[in-house]
Formats: structure tokens, C-alpha cells, sequence
């Protein structure tokens, strides 16, 4: 051969020979057979010597190749219980994947719910928020100020739940300047948290107003309701891997046992 | 293999499955042939190869529950392959098995006498037993796992899929370790084109 063929075309020859080419390489390939000399040698050279393999006589068996009885381990036969614990362990990691699933999804649905009824509630209570608060009752903004201020100075219900250490700045910048709170504030003993201060300086819209602007009912229960689920989901997700584990272990040792 | 055969060899196996022996020992005069040729092409003498082949069917016996169908002329000629890789393995430890098989007085004899056609004349005969000589020292020259392949495919005649399932590796492994083994058989042949039969020198110009 006066060229040498790369390892890839001689891949591709080999693989020609044997007809074990796409029809688009094979055109490809032809083509290039056609026009290049090496392919062409090295295509005649691969034909020669797979022929010379296929010439090679097929033996014969020298002897019968049966086996004797002696020959072989006895094999046990499956004891009744290996089927029982397979289909166990088979149903445990079924059962265990559907919880999987089940556990992935629904605790995003619960979590999603009260932060979506509480956005609800906010877009709901802010105009109320600006009816239904009294003129100078506690927020002491009067009715003619800017509307800006009004919206700062209303307790919107994300700051009413908020009302705790961490935003005690917030409280001081929601009612800023009111005198009688400011004089609460101070009457108030040293030992009183801020926001406490904040609950009792800061006079209570009417029950109305407080109720709407409370995220809906469900949402208070529904942290509860999650922790319920999700303790059934652990107990159910361990329960059944201990079940499959267990039993696929068994079904395993016994087969084994038994030279299957 | 005929569909009727096919049916047969399920029911054989199924029934090996469950011990039965006579059933298996069915099978096994059915495949002897094909798993001896495999192991005699991968270690080249007959003694290690008539050991091979006992082994592998002992192994099938032993293990044909883990056969989870497909054919089953593949998972046969996987275990000889592994019997003979395990077996080359050995020889790496301790190189004394004699490479040409010897007759009854102990004596080396250059080809067995089965792989003779009785109806050759003495010339014919000679020359084709010195081409197969040949041709199995440069197969016993190549890496194992190219002898395998050779053997699968240019010997066995098995297709490239019925190969990577006997060898347990990738379509893409067996064409390109196959072009290999052809790259290296091609330059060790090349002394021995003219003892070619004719007939095998038409169909390798076609």
C-alpha cells in the first residue's frame, strides 16, 4: 500500500466491507474509493483478508460437551418466601416514589396559598385602609395631606405583622411625629419591647379594618396543616424505604443462597 | 433459525431455568460447536480450548437464570469469551501449556486432524492446513479482545450488534476494534495471499 489510510477511513473501509454503513456514508465513502488510490488499496487488502479469515474451516466439537449430573452444584430451589419479598420490595420502592412525588409537590402548593391570600389581602385593604381609618385617630394625618403620606402612614397588614423587635425602625417611620404616641412611648417602662410600644402607641384602626387586613383565616391554620402533612410524608417516605430495603436485601441473600 | 427451533430453545431454557438438565445438555449439543471454534480461535489449542468450553457450559448451567433472553447464542459466546480471558489470565502466571496440540505419543502435531477435508488430495490438504496455521498464529498474535472480535464476526459470522452483545461493549468498540485487528491480520497475512483457495480470492474481489 503506498499511502497509509488514517485510522478513521480504515474504520470506515472495514465497516464498508461488512455493510455496516449508513447509505450516506457509504455514498461518501464510494465516491472517495472512486477517486483516491489508497482507499482503493486499502479496500482490496481488507477484502483479501477477511477472506482469508472466512476461509478458516469451522471445527467440530472434539467430544460432546453434556454434563453430568456430578458435574454441576445442586441448585435449591427458590424457598416460597423469595417471591413474597420481591414483590414487597418492589411494591415498597413503588409506593415510595409516588410518595416522593406527592411530597414534592404538595408542600409548594400549601406554601404558595397563604402568601397568595396575603397579597391578596394587602391589594384588597390598602384603599379600605385609606377609607376606613379614622382622620387623626392614630395615624393623625389629616384628611387634606398629601396622598403619599396617607399610603406611608397607613398600617398596611404586612406591617401590622411585622410588628416585631426586628422592625422597630419601621414603627417609628410609620407614625412619626404624633404627640400622643410619642408621650406613650416615653411613659412606657424600659423593659417594653418596641414593638409592643408600637401596639399600644398606635390606636387601633376600627375591628373592621383590623379583620381585612388580616391574611384570611386559612393562612393561620395552614402552617399547621403542613407540619401535619409533612410528618406523614417523613413517617410514610422512611417507613417504605425501610420496607423495600429490608425485604430487597432478603429477596437478594436468598437468591443468592440458592445459586440463582 | 427457524421459528419452530426458536420456540424449541425457549422452552429448553426455560426448563434448564428450572433444573433440568436434559434440557440444558440439548442446548448444549446445539451450541458445542460454535463455543468451542470461539475458544479454540481466542487461545489457539485445542486442550485449553476443549477446557474453555467445558467450563463455559458448566458457568451457563450454573448461571442461566441470569439470562434475561435476547439470544442466547450471544450470552453463550460471552461466557467462552470471559472462560478464555480467564484462561489467557493464567497462562500470563504460569506460560507452560504447550501451544501445538500433541498426538497420543506426546508428540506435536501441526493441525488437529478434524480441521483436514477428507476429500482434499494430500497437496490441497496440506496447503489449506498450513493457510489455517497461519491465519490462527496472526489471530493468536493480536490483543485478546481483538482475537474475540475477529473470531465473532470474521469467523462466527456474527453481525456487529449479535458482537457487542457477546463481548458486552458498544457497537462502536466492535467496529473499531475489529478495523484494528484487520489492520494488524492484513500485514501478517500478507505471505500467505497465494495459499488463498481460489474460490475465497473470487469472493474477496467481488
Amino acid at each position: 500500500m503506498a499511502t497509509k489510510i488514517s485510522k478513521r477511513d480504515w474504520e470506515a473501509l472495514s465497516a464498508y466491507t461488512d455493510g455496516q454503513l449508513s447509505t450516506r456514508e457509504r455514498v461518501h465513502l464510494e465516491s472517495r474509493i472512486k477517486t483516491e488510490a489508497n482507499l482503493q488499496s486499502g479496500l482490496e487488502d481488507l477484502r483479501r483478508t477477511r477472506a482469508m479469515l472466512r476461509s478458516l474451516p469451522k471445527l467440530r466439537a472434539p467430544r460432546n460437551y453434556t454434563l453430568a449430573p456430578e458435574m454441576v452444584p445442586a441448585r435449591k430451589a427458590h424457598p416460597r418466601s423469595y417471591p413474597v419479598l420481591s414483590l414487597a420490595s418492589a411494591l415498597a420502592t413503588f409506593l415510595l416514589v409516588l410518595v416522593l412525588v406527592g411530597d414534592f409537590f404538595a408542600p409548594r402548593q400549601l406554601a404558595m396559598a397563604p402568601a397568595m391570600e396575603t397579597q391578596v389581602a394587602e391589594v384588597a385593604a390598602e384603599p379600605q385602609i385609606q377609607r376606613e381609618v379614622p382622620p387623626g385617630a392614630g395615624g393623625g394625618v389629616p384628611p387634606d395631606a398629601v396622598t403619599g403620606k396617607t399610603l406611608e402612614a397607613a398600617p398596611t397588614p404586612t406591617q401590622d405583622l411585622q410588628a416585631t423587635p426586628g422592625f422597630a425602625s419601621d414603627t417609628q417611620e410609620v407614625a412619626p411625629a404624633e404627640e400622643p404616641a410619642a408621650e406613650l412611648m416615653e411613659e412606657l417602662p424600659p423593659t417594653a419591647s418596641p414593638s409592643g410600644a408600637r401596639i399600644e402607641a398606635y390606636p387601633a384602626p376600627d375591628e373592621t379594618a383590623e379583620r381585612e387586613l388580616l391574611p384570611a383565616p386559612e393562612g393561620e391554620i395552614v402552617p399547621d396543616a403542613t407540619l401535619g402533612r409533612n410528618l406523614i410524608f417523613r413517617i410514610l417516605e422512611i417507613g417504605l424505604g425501610i420496607i423495600a430495603v429490608v425485604t430487597g436485601v432478603a429477596a437478594f441473600l436468598i437468591r443468592r443462597g440458592t445459586g440463582g | 433459525m427457524k421459528k419452530s427451533s426458536i420456540l424449541d430453545e425457549v422452552a429448553l431454557i426455560r426448563a434448564a431455568r428450572d433444573g433440568d438438565l436434559n434440557s440444558f445438555n440439548r442446548l448444549v449439543l446445539e451450541y458445542q460447536d460454535l463455543v468451542y471454534n470461539q475458544a479454540f480461535r481466542i487461545l489457539g489449542d485445542p486442550h485449553s480450548a476443549d477446557d474453555a468450553t467445558q467450563e463455559a457450559f458448566v458457568s451457563a448451567y450454573t448461571n442461566i437464570r441470569s439470562y434475561r433472553g435476547g439470544s442466547f447464542r450471544a450470552w453463550l459466546l460471552r461466557i467462552v469469551t470471559n472462560a478464555c480471558y480467564d484462561e489467557l489470565r493464567r497462562r500470563k502466571r504460569r506460560p507452560t501449556t504447550p501451544l501445538e496440540p500433541l498426538d497420543d505419543a506426546g508428540e506435536e502435531i501441526e493441525s488437529p486432524g478434524w480441521m483436514v477435508d477428507p476429500g482434499e488430495s494430500p497437496e490441497e490438504a496440506s496447503q489449506r492446513a498450513e493457510l489455517a496455521g497461519a491465519i490462527q498464529d496472526c489471530i493468536s498474535a493480536l490483543p485478546a479482545e481483538f482475537r474475540a472480535v475477529v473470531a465473532l464476526v470474521d469467523v462466527q459470522g456474527l453481525d456487529y450488534a449479535e458482537a457487542s452483545e457477546a463481548i458486552g461493549s458498544p457497537l462502536g468498540t466492535v467496529k473499531s476494534r475489529l478495523a484494528r485487528a484487520r489492520a494488524r491480520l492484513r500485514e501478517c497475512l500478507q505471505g500467505f495471499w497465494e495459499l488463498l483457495p481460489g474460490a475465497f480470492r473470487l469472493e474477496s474481489e467481488a
